[in-house]
């Protein structure tokens, strides 16, 4: 009798305890951060979510990639948010196709004023993250010291600099942006007159590389195939020739070729955890936190304050260090006009 | 006498009647995320502004150019798949059993890999500076290093890599089921091996050959993710395109009417190809 009101009593409160862990979990928030996976996402978590957890024991991250807008449109239009916190790129979050699927910046809490307006658009809709770069990377065992390509008239001159050039298959914008650029560059278009884009130009001058091009499936390859040599040169994204170069690859940085882009954080429109987003977005963008992953991967902070702090050891591969060089893409443009570049981007690389 | 067989066979049928109701959770499961999506898609395409998302297909000749390459590549996965696994089948079937299980793991172990996986390995294997150009190149074969990478025939190795096990089991198991006394009883006829081969074993395995063509061909019109890696620009396949416009583009209805386009064309190609050889057999080669 006695064991068996004993088991009751432990029975009871291994129920009330079941029901208290729950009640406790209700104060507990969590909420999914979606970036394009890769080493930039795990510094992320290293520089800024797993500190961001440590000061708000409250809120827990998950994380997810890659990233899709298709499916942010999909889960805003159903009702159904499961993605708080979103990193973009340049073409996206401008303009009212694109706005109507995300919440608005709250700059009470996010220091806007902060996150360089001048070179990097900041809409009502999107914080301005991090600095990237689509630069002219060579080997530097093929063109040594003296020798080495100066411009992007250079990349196009397969005569005098032979070679493989490495471009990124990956049909869209990732792809187009910036290489229309430099064919434009290349062919004598002055930086300021360089939008709008004059396409057929542009692809005309691609002609002149075709037989050259050795194509990239994504990101990694682009910058692995002059590691590895099959290339001699390529426009690749700064951060994915500096992992090549940091484990002894002969691959360098023409920086007077840089066409400047940034990296984007927004916040899907009807998430539950509007408030929570918003600190988080706020603590990536920090003047105190910003400048963390410099230490790792040259992707400057777009914060003018914190983008002083960043870690010398990548700031020769930092786009942020080389400001008054090369373009910044014209996220507008691009923003206008993707339908129509991609469908002529596309046409070309298939008419080979 | 005779009734008593009729209503026999009343009983089998009625019994597998019944039986037939354990396919009701397999139904229910197709209609409420295949054929309802598959029907919501096809609304999507005519009302995602409007049905003009077919008049944007003939805005380019890219949709066109890059469905028939679709075409060409999942022809010629299924012909080489056919090829590579009709004979495969066959030695599965006569080998001893220790013999045939080997061939069934060789088969079946590679299939337990992801093809993004399988991707990659080829691409280290295949590329200019790769395993295969080393090799060919440091025993003199080659003076200069093949370019296989990025074309339809690196996409074709790759997929039919993945396809090959779709071929081989079909194929294997339509072999399972011909009576092994007919090949003796062509030969006490008269016929010699090559003749009993070619006048009843392969008439009779033929179901499977459509079966196993009709899965390698349907699977590989719809491929993406090793064109995606081994292709170049000039083999995308339409579901590249559908990617694009979909994830780049955000033209879901557009999207939508590309998908429905395919799956026309698709059922366009099989009844062309019905009124050569008898596809039907595929469907039905399990109730001899």
């Amino acid at each position: 009798m006695r064991m068996q009101n004993a088991a009751l009593l432990a029975a009871c409160l291994s129920l009330l305890l079941g029901l208290t862990i729950p009640a406790r979990a209700q104060d507990q928030v969590t909420i999914t951060f979606t970036g394009s996976g890769g080493v930039l996402q795990d510094l992320e978590t290293k520089y800024y979510f797993e500190p961001f957890m440590k000061e708000h024991p409250n809120i827990k991250i998950l994380q997810d990639s890659p990233l899709n807008y298709a499916k942010l449109q999909a889960m805003v239009e159903a009702g159904n948010v499961t993605w708080d916190i979103v990193e973009i790129g340049p073409g996206f979050g401008l303009g009212l196709q694109h706005t109507k699927f995300l919440e608005k910046i709250d700059c009470t809490v996010v220091p806007c004023s902060r996150l360089q307006p001048d070179k990097f658009l900041t809409t009502g809709y999107r914080i301005a993250e991090n600095t990237s770069a689509m630069v002219l990377a060579y080997r530097t065992d093929k063109f040594p010291a003296g020798k080495e390509p100066q411009s992007w008239a250079d990349f196009f001159d397969v005569a005098k600099f032979p070679g493989g050039r490495s471009l990124l298959k990956i049909p869209g914008n990732v792809s187009s942006i910036g290489i229309l650029e430099a064919a434009l560059l290349a062919d004598g278009v002055p930086p300021a007159q360089l939008y709008p884009l004059d396409l057929k130009r542009a692809l005309k001058k691609m002609d002149t590389i075709r037989s050259s091009i050795v194509w990239a499936a994504d990101n990694q390859a682009c910058a692995e195939q002059i590691a590895t040599g099959e290339a001699s040169m390529g426009d690749c994204f700064n951060g994915r020739s500096y992992n090549f170069f940091k484990s002894g690859s002969p691959i360098a940085l023409q920086w007077n070729t840089v066409i400047h882009e940034s990296g984007y954080l927004v916040i899907p429109k009807g998430t539950k955890h509007l408030k929570e987003a918003m600190l988080l977005a706020a603590y990536i963008v920090s003047d105190e936190h910003a400048a963390g992953i410099t230490k790792e991967i040259p992707y400057g902070p777009a914060n003018t304050v914190a983008a002083k702090l960043s870690d010398p050891a990548t700031a020769a591969w930092n786009p942020a260090t080389h400001q008054n060089q090369g373009i910044a893409v014209n996220d507008q443009w691009w923003a206008d006009h993707s339908a129509e570049a991609i469908k002529a981007w596309t046409e070309w690389q298939l008419n080979g | 006498m005779a009734s008593a067989a009729v209503s026999t066979r009343q009983r089998a049928r009625s019994g597998a009647d019944l039986w037939a109701l354990l396919a009701i959770p397999g139904i229910l499961i197709l209609g409420a995320f295949f054929l309802l999506p598959l029907v919501l898609m096809a609304l999507r395409s005519v009302t995602d502004p409007s049905p003009a998302n077919y008049l944007v297909l003939t805005s380019s000749s890219i949709y066109v150019r890059v469905l028939v390459n679709t075409f060409v590549v999942a022809g010629c996965c299924t012909v080489i798949c056919l090829l590579l696994g009709y004979p495969y089948a066959y030695a599965m079937h006569r080998a001893g059993p220790k013999l045939a299980a080997v061939l069934t793991i060789a088969i079946v172990l590679p299939f337990w890999s992801s093809a993004l996986v399988r991707s990659y390995a080829w691409l280290v294997l295949l590329r200019e500076n790769g395993v295969i150009n080393g090799w060919l190149l440091s025993a003199h074969l080659i003076a200069t290093p093949f370019r296989i990478l990025r074309t339809n025939t690196a996409v074709i190795i790759g997929m039919c890599h993945i396809l090959l096990p779709f071929m081989v089991f079909p194929i294997y198991a339509a072999m399972r089921r011909i009576d092994p006394t007919l090949l003796p009883a062509a030969a006490v006829l008269g016929a010699n091996p090559f003749r009993a081969m070619r006048k009843v074993f392969v008439p009779l395995s033929l179901p499977g050959v459509y079966a196993g063509s009709l899965i390698v061909f349907i699977v590989a019109l719809g491929f993406f993710v090793v064109p995606a890696l081994l292709g170049g620009p000039r083999s995308m396949m339409f579901s590249e395109l559908i990617v694009t416009t979909v994830y780049e583009l955000l033209e879901f209805g557009q999207g939508a009417a590309m998908a429905i386009v395919l799956v026309a064309s698709a059922l366009m190609a099989l009844a062309v190809a019905s009124r050569f050889v008898r596809l039907g057999d595929a469907l039905n080669y399990g109730s001899r």
